[in-house]
């Protein structure tokens, strides 16, 4: 009978030793993988009576691991597992395991990005600074809860989010009344013969902060997670803690808005 | 203006076209509202225009993708190497 004494070494070993992955190509973080492919059923737990059961598990995992990423947490008689594609699943469980290698690589992977989303959640770069920092040791002390339900850019975007809503000063009330949206969009442009170029316009990085900045916080936080980091529209809705359909309505609003804003349209009623 | 923007083309007005460009611009629509847009943008020059201006502008948008400054990785490394060494 297997222990899960003996289990947990050899998973430790086996998630931090030699590895038949290849590291994807991770320095572009708009390198494109599939967010949530599973090639496992849903019923990602096994339970094993004996070794030969569990020597099953370890082949098939490993046979499915050749090609994808994999996670797995050992219990007595119980080994539960994710796979999944790209590296999404990699870094959680040997940091975990305490492999400290590992979560320097995860960090340094993915700093870039949650520093330059906390520079457009904080408007200080000091307070950004300590945002990623505190981003990545809340990572760091939950890494073993992990368990690859979301991207890496996920994960540390909502822990960024979160930090930054409990230190954040609680947001005077939006005032005045919404604009609809055919008036807005007339303010964006529509309709106008020649309007001056929108492209143009955003080239200019200030004038892109400027008129991000003057945008409703709801409509900048979905604009920088879908429209400038790039994330998709479910890993959105997922950061924000909105349904896919709220996440769309407010993208689409604050896209027009932000056209609006970067033509120095008349918003008037509109948040400012 | 309304009369102008209330204009049936493809199927649609161009209100309704508005209210989908963000889906239609993400290649979110489904295959038969997305052919009556497309309808719709190709015979209604002040929609096609607006359509083309929203697109340019979100391909603006994706910064330019930098590392983090040198200082700071430096400071969040040392932060990781001490609550390891806690």
């Amino acid at each position: 009978m297997a222990s899960g004494r003996g289990l947990i070494p050899w998973l430790r070993e086996w998630l931090g030793g030699a590895s038949p992955w290849m590291d994807p190509d991770l320095d572009d973080p708009w390198s494109d993988y599939a967010p949530a492919e599973m090639r496992w059923p849903c019923d990602c737990s096994a339970a094993f009576r004996n070794e030969a059961e569990l020597a099953e598990i370890r082949r098939r995992c490993r046979a499915l691991a050749v090609e994808n990423e994999f996670a797995v947490n050992g219990h007595e008689n119980r080994i539960s597992y994710v796979v999944g594609t790209g590296h999404r699943y990699r870094a959680a469980p040997r940091v975990a395991g305490g492999d400290r290698e590992a979560f320097s690589r995860f960090a340094e992977r993915h700093q870039a990005a949650v520093y330059r989303h906390a520079c457009y959640l904080a408007e200080r770069r000091e307070d950004a600074e300590d945002l990623l920092q505190e981003t990545f040791l809340a990572a760091l002390r939950a890494a073993g809860q992990f368990r690859g339900d979301a991207s890496a850019r996920t994960w540390l975007f909502t822990i960024a989010r979160n930090a930054w809503l409990r230190r954040a000063r609680p947001q005077a009330a939006a005032g005045g009344e919404e604009m609809d949206l055919e008036s807005l969009a007339a303010s964006a442009g529509w309709g106008s013969q020649n309007p001056e170029s929108l492209a143009m316009l955003a080239q200019d990085r200030q004038r892109l902060e400027r008129a991000l900045a003057r945008l409703g916080e709801g409509e900048r936080e979905v604009i920088i997670l879908r429209d400038l980091e790039g994330l998709s529209g479910e890993e959105t809705a997922a950061v924000l803690g909105i349904s896919l359909a709220a996440m769309k309505s407010r993208l689409h609003r604050g896209r027009i808005e932000l056209a609006a804003r970067l033509r120095g349209g008349a918003v008037s009623g509109v948040r400012t | 203006m309304k009369e102008r923007f209330n204009r049936m083309v493809g199927g649609l007005t161009c209100f309704e076209v508005l209210s989908v460009l963000s889906d239609y611009l993400d290649d979110e629509l489904p295959q038969e509202i997305r052919g009556r847009v497309e309808a719709h943008l190709a015979g209604c020059d002040n929609c096609a225009q607006f359509g083309m201006e929203m697109a340019g502008m979100l391909a603006q948008l994706r910064p330019d993708v930098a590392p983090a400054p040198a200082e700071v990785a430096a400071r969040l490394q040392r932060r990781i190497e001490a609550w390891w060494a806690s």
